[in-house]
């Protein structure tokens, strides 16, 4: 399941968007985008590939704390 | 100019016709999205509420995310599916807190602010019917140790995970 959406149903201060850049290919030009998936969190590239659940955490949280 | 409005009228009319014979096929889903759709969504504990927000012209491509949509709202009735067909514009769709239509809003007992753009199917069907199941259980699934992580926070993030048809 998505990493994302489990953030977003834990805590009430996480939103996600789910977005297939095929649909939406402007987005992938706009984050610089060369592998999927990428994630965005408040406009800025913050994790590419696949990330185990601990490493993705905390590279979502450092975003939010910093 | 009496005799350019009965020629008007019948341009307008030969228009709507072949308007009219603009359809699309009904989009077809294959066995294995149907076998998916009923395995994912067996036994849900609470009412889930799926929010298509969707142009009121249709394409080819949001025909077929619809009748993903209207066939997963079949399969459980605890899935409850409203489509909200209309001229969508930017300043309407902050209103209802989406960023571009068409868009999916997956939300249980309360909106936990998880909006799908782009239709969910291929490997995405699964990801997004246990994005469904864990809405309905109102439980993210995630490690007690991640979970201590994540609540620590104190400021909105907005997350995009960006992913790719399959």
């Amino acid at each position: 399941m998505s990493l994302s959406a489990r953030l977003a149903i834990e805590s009430p201060w996480i939103t996600t968007d789910v977005v297939n850049i095929a649909v939406l290919p402007y987005l992938a030009v706009r984050y610089g985008v060369d592998n999927v998936p990428t994630t965005v969190v408040n406009g800025k590239k913050a994790c590419v590939g696949v990330l185990a659940e601990e490493e993705f955490v905390r590279e979502i949280v450092a975003c939010g704390l910093r | 100019m009496a005799l350019l409005k009965p020629r008007c009228f019948e341009f307008f009319r030969f228009r709507l016709a072949t308007c009219r014979r603009v359809t699309y096929a009904r989009p077809m889903l294959t066995d294995l999205q149907r076998l998916a759709i009923e395995d994912g969504l067996r036994d849900l504990t609470h009412p889930v509420t799926l929010l298509y927000y969707t142009p009121d012209v249709a394409s080819a491509a949001t025909l077929l995310e619809r009748a993903l949509l209207e066939e997963i709202a079949r399969r459980s009735d605890r899935v409850r599916l409203h489509v909200l067909a209309d001229r969508w514009d930017s300043a309407r769709e902050d209103l209802v807190g989406i960023a571009r239509t068409p868009a999916i809003v997956v939300k249980g007992e309360r909106d936990h602010g998880i909006r799908y753009y782009g239709s969910p199917d291929g490997y995405e069907l699964e990801t997004f019917l246990a994005v469904v199941r864990a809405v309905s259980d109102e439980r993210s699934g995630l490690a007690e140790g991640s979970r201590a992580m994540v609540a620590r926070l104190v400021a909105p993030l907005h997350l995009e995970a960006l992913v790719a048809p399959t």
